[in-house]
């Protein structure tokens, strides 16, 4: 077996045209956002690329899911490591006394007209390797502690000292790591990121460096999704003493880890000369996050409906075959993660059973991202006797999966324009999925006179009986899913072209990179790439 | 000495004079008990032989050159033993007292083997020097289990046959050398007695455990913090040994200093009483505040709560120093108001009245010197520790170099502006640690 290639430097002189800093995605994970990735690459071979990625600890990935095509004429990775290593040379006394004066101001910003140059400021001095300044300056010298100090009697005044004191330092090491990372970005004409967080901050420091454009494409709300994960960290106590927007009834300690990673989207929101994300419904969203509402746009994600032609070919054959009494197959398809809810699945399915015996779900997803919560998964299947109702069949390929499927499910806390649901649509599959994200929109229609057929039914979030009731409509009623699975084909092919939409990110591309005036031209033709 | 702490402040718990004389005196027995068992032997010795000691100058100075000796090579190495040995027991290995133990004594008879330098090789004084590094190991496995009175009581034993081996010796017509030799039984026998109150440590042996011996350089500050300290007490002794110009050369062809050594050794003793007092309130108040500030750091406590105690700690350090400033001023006032009836009883000549009045206040800033250096080490403040040890062999021997040169009345000046200095300095350090003590306490987590 060919090992995995771990670095590649581009060709002397030459600068690839858009920089791509992928954070826990591709080419190491598959789903939702590492296949948009896949796909652009493939689907834009006169582009050249940069590719940055960022995991998390080495032992988290294993081996490259996706392989890095011609068109990627850089790539290099990185692996967090919770801390950045110190650098040989301590700084000096006077270093450490305007640096923490630095991070005290920014703290003391946060939220303000202040908060992006302050960021800047605390930026550039991490990442000046002149100064020799590593995190312990912040938390191991006299300097430092008393921003430390100073933050706690701000934010979290009468919490414990000890969980906000590793809660702050996690946070800060992490942004740290993440700054010190950008360095190491390869040259672009212009970034793009498919997220805020570390990427998306490192794109902006990367852009900032290289005086690039930079552009910005949320598929799901990052900051939402690491609300969601914060709030579940036990050993960050809840106060319930707060009762602030997304942070309501969270201790202030963990308000204060929410807080920083909303500062880094704004950091990266303000960085961006251009936004996007995948439904209109985003944009209040990330308005009241702090993007700038004169830079969103909304571009769908899209698929090839010729690569699904064989699943629905099959399915159509093994639905013809059945008849009424046929129990019915769901499924799911995704990462079993916290964010995708799968016991509300599961419970869903407690009650599908018992009113259609015999009916199976068909879960198919790689369980190694949060294993411990796909060990609780399990558990809870056997805990309500479904230890033969429900097939957790790990990673497979989705294409050899969705024509066995007679209904597709998602449960997920947030979403944003799940790809699954339009491959299931390509499929001839009806969908039932939360409210969250697009997904109302993509099953339910637009609501214009063109495009207001259901393919499915929307459930609210953490509710097992209303996604048991949709799923027993659909494979209680044959007909009903036949209908709605059409309408899911017809709005797939109709509506979520592949090849439409990486014609509308190629524009961009190119429009902002040859806005760069440092590298005008890329100096490669795209053939040399690789 | 983990685990004296509860003990001690048991004793106290009534707060009554008495249970503080028990407590004291407990103190003074495990804190100082083998060094005072020590010295108090040599004088017995002395006391016993009879005449102006001029007679038996190489034995004295031979037991005298091996505990010196054996101090300075064997400090650096037994705090980096003892620190193993504790960290061994929190994590609930009993196995590595005694596999240590043995890597010990293996390298024992290499880390004695400078001393020959500067004594004869092969002589008895060069077995002194490794036999009591022997049981300075010993004496530090006992103390990790916590049996500090097998301890003390295996130190009596042994120094008294030590004495009676010196009695003996002579009585059979005996030289100096005999004398040594005979004083070495003793100490063979404080080594016998400390290993067979090992034999439960002893009985979980698997074999040699040598890995201790990587913090000498993992952990070069504490290394270095105890040579320094022990080089720092005993290298102007040894230049009074070897350059003052009123020293005498023993027929061991070894010298030694009449005028320094005897009102040096007998103020030393006056560090007795404030070690032990000082040991009291280390292992009862300041440990207590230790504690709660520990505990309300690891428990959640909020901020507020952290500062408070870390206020107790604050006034508690304060607390104990002051006490044992006014305690030990009261004695070394007692030492120079009595001095010449002192002197007289111990037989010490009026020339030395000036070196016994400068020892006097040399010890006092010495007593608090390594009062506050404990202090520093409870604090986890090894750097700044062996950066105060450091400082004090650096002035000792440069101030004494400079006051050899000004002859016998300035004897000891150096060592007592030396030890001043270093207490200053340590008070700095110490003043500054005790500031940032939470935030220490979180960055070594």
């Amino acid at each position: 077996m060919k090992p995995a290639e771990t670095f590649r430097a581009a060709p002397p002189g030459v600068v690839p045209d858009v920089g791509y800093v992928l954070e826990g995605t591709f080419p190491y994970v598959k789903g939702g956002v590492s296949s948009w990735i896949d796909q652009a690459l493939n689907a834009m071979p006169q582009i050249t690329f940069g590719v940055h990625f960022i995991g998390g600890p080495r032992e988290l990935y294993h081996g490259q899911a996706y392989k890095l095509g011609p068109n990627i004429l850089a790539y290099t990775e990185d692996f967090l490591r919770g801390e950045p290593l110190p650098p040989r040379r301590r700084a000096t006394a006077a270093t450490r006394r305007r640096f923490a004066a630095a991070v005290d101001e920014l703290i003391g910003s946060l939220n303000g007209p202040d908060e992006l140059r302050a960021f800047w400021v605390v930026s550039d001095m991490v990442t000046d390797d002149a100064l020799n300044l590593c995190v312990d300056d912040l938390f191991a010298t006299p300097e430092g502690w008393e921003v430390v100090r100073h933050t706690y009697n701000r934010f979290a005044a009468g919490e414990s000292f000890l969980d906000f004191h590793y809660a702050f330092r996690n946070v800060a090491a992490s942004l740290w790591e993440a700054l010190l990372l950008s360095k190491k970005t390869p040259p672009a004409r212009m970034y793009h990121s498919v997220c805020t967080g570390y990427a998306g901050m490192a794109s902006a420091a990367a852009a900032r460096r290289e005086g690039a454009k930079f552009f910005l494409t949320e598929h799901g709300l990052y900051v939402m999704e690491r609300v969601v994960e914060i709030s579940a960290v036990k050993w960050l106590r809840d106060a319930g003493t707060l009762n602030i927007d997304l942070t309501a009834g969270i201790s202030p300690v963990k308000k204060l880890f929410i807080d920083l990673f909303l500062l880094v989207g704004r950091v990266c929101y303000h960085s961006a000369d251009r936004i996007s994300n995948l439904f209109p419904a985003n944009d209040a969203i990330q308005v009241s996050l702090g993007a700038p509402a004169d830079r969103i746009e909304s571009i769908a994600n899209g698929i090839d409906p010729a690569v699904f032609a064989k699943a629905l070919q099959l399915r159509r054959e093994r639905r013809a075959k059945e008849t009424a009494e046929t129990p019915g197959m769901v499924g799911f398809v995704g990462r079993v993660s916290r964010i995708k809810d799968v016991p509300t699945l599961i419970r869903a399915m407690a009650i599908v059973c018992k009113k259609r015996p015999g009916a199976k779900l068909h879960l198919v997803g790689p369980g190694d991202e949060e294993p411990d919560y796909y060990e609780e998964c399990k558990r809870l299947a056997r805990e309500l006797g479904l230890g033969d109702a429900i097939e957790f069949a790990g990673a497979r390929k989705v294409t050899e999966e969705l024509w066995k499927m007679d209904v597709l499910v998602l449960t997920s806390l947030s979403e944003g324009l799940p790809f699954v649901i339009l491959e299931a649509f390509a499929v001839g599959i009806p969908c039932i999925s939360t409210d969250v994200g697009s997904c109302r929109m993509i099953i339910e229609g637009n609501g214009s006179a063109e495009d207001d057929r259901p393919a499915g039914y929307i459930t609210r979030v953490g509710m097992a009986n209303e996604t048991a009731d949709a799923i027993l409509k659909l494979i209680g009623d044959r007909d009903n899913c036949e209908r709605m699975g059409a309408n899911g084909l017809d709005r797939v092919v109709s509506l979520y072209r592949q090849s439409e939409i990486m014609g509308r990110y190629e524009r961009i591309y190119r429009e902002l990179a040859d806005q760069n005036p440092r590298h005008p031209h890329s100096g490669a033709k795209p053939a040399e790439g690789g | 000495m983990a685990g004296i702490s509860l003990q001690l402040r048991r004793m106290v718990r009534g707060n009554t004079a008495f249970s503080w004389l028990k407590g004291g005196g407990y103190a003074l027995i495990i804190s100082t008990g083998p060094w005072v068992l020590s010295m108090v032997a040599v004088a017995l010795v002395a006391a016993l032989l009879g005449g102006d000691g001029s007679e038996h100058a190489a034995f004295f100075a031979s037991v005298s050159y091996s505990q010196a000796a054996s101090q300075i090579l064997f400090m650096p190495v037994i705090l980096v033993f003892s620190r193993h040995l504790a960290d061994g027991i929190y994590l609930k290995k009993p196995e590595v007292i005694g596999e240590s133990l043995i890597a010990a004594l293996l390298v024992t008879p290499l880390l004695a083997y400078p001393a020959a330098l500067i004594l004869a090789p092969g002589s008895a004084a060069l077995h002194l020097t490794m036999i009591n590094g022997a049981n300075a190991f010993a004496g530090a496995c006992l103390g990790a289990s916590q049996r500090f009175l097998r301890v003390l009581l295996a130190y009596a034993a042994g120094y008294a046959v030590s004495c009676l081996g010196v009695i003996l010796a002579l009585s059979a017509g005996g030289s100096n050398a005999d004398c040594v030799s005979g004083f070495l039984v003793g100490q063979c026998v404080l080594f016998a007695l400390l290993i067979s109150g090992m034999r439960a440590e002893l009985s979980l042996l698997r074999g040699a455990d040598f890995s201790w011996l990587a913090g000498l350089w993992r952990n070069p500050a504490l290394s270095l913090g105890g040579l320094g300290l022990a080089a720092g007490l005993w290298c102007e002794k040894f230049a009074y040994w070897f350059f003052a110009p009123d020293r005498v050369v023993t027929e061991l062809g070894i010298g030694y200093c009449p005028s320094y050594d005897l009102p040096m050794f007998l103020a030393m003793l006056s560090a007795t009483p404030g070690i032990a007092f000082f040991y009291l309130q280390l292992e009862t108040g300041f440990a207590d505040a230790m504690e709660r500030l520990t505990d309300r750091l690891s428990f959640g406590a909020a901020l507020a709560e952290v500062d408070e105690a870390h206020a107790e700690v604050r006034s508690t350090v304060v607390r104990c120093l002051t006490m044992l400033c006014r305690a030990q001023a009261g004695i070394t006032l007692f030492g120079l108001l009595f001095a010449e009836g002192l002197m007289e009883g111990a037989g010490v000549g009026a020339v030395q009245m000036g070196v016994w009045r400068v020892a006097f206040f040399a010890v006092f800033f010495l007593v608090l010197f390594v009062c506050v250096q404990a202090l520093l080490f409870y604090m986890n403040a090894i750097r700044e520790a062996a950066w105060c040890s450091l400082c004090l062999l650096a002035l000792n021997l440069g101030l004494t170099a400079v006051f050899l040169r000004a002859g016998t009345a300035y004897h000891g000046v150096g060592f007592m502006i030396a030890s001043a200095a270093s207490l200053l300095l340590s008070l700095f350090f110490l003043g500054r640690a005790v500031t940032r003590l939470p935030m220490r306490m979180f960055t070594s987590r």
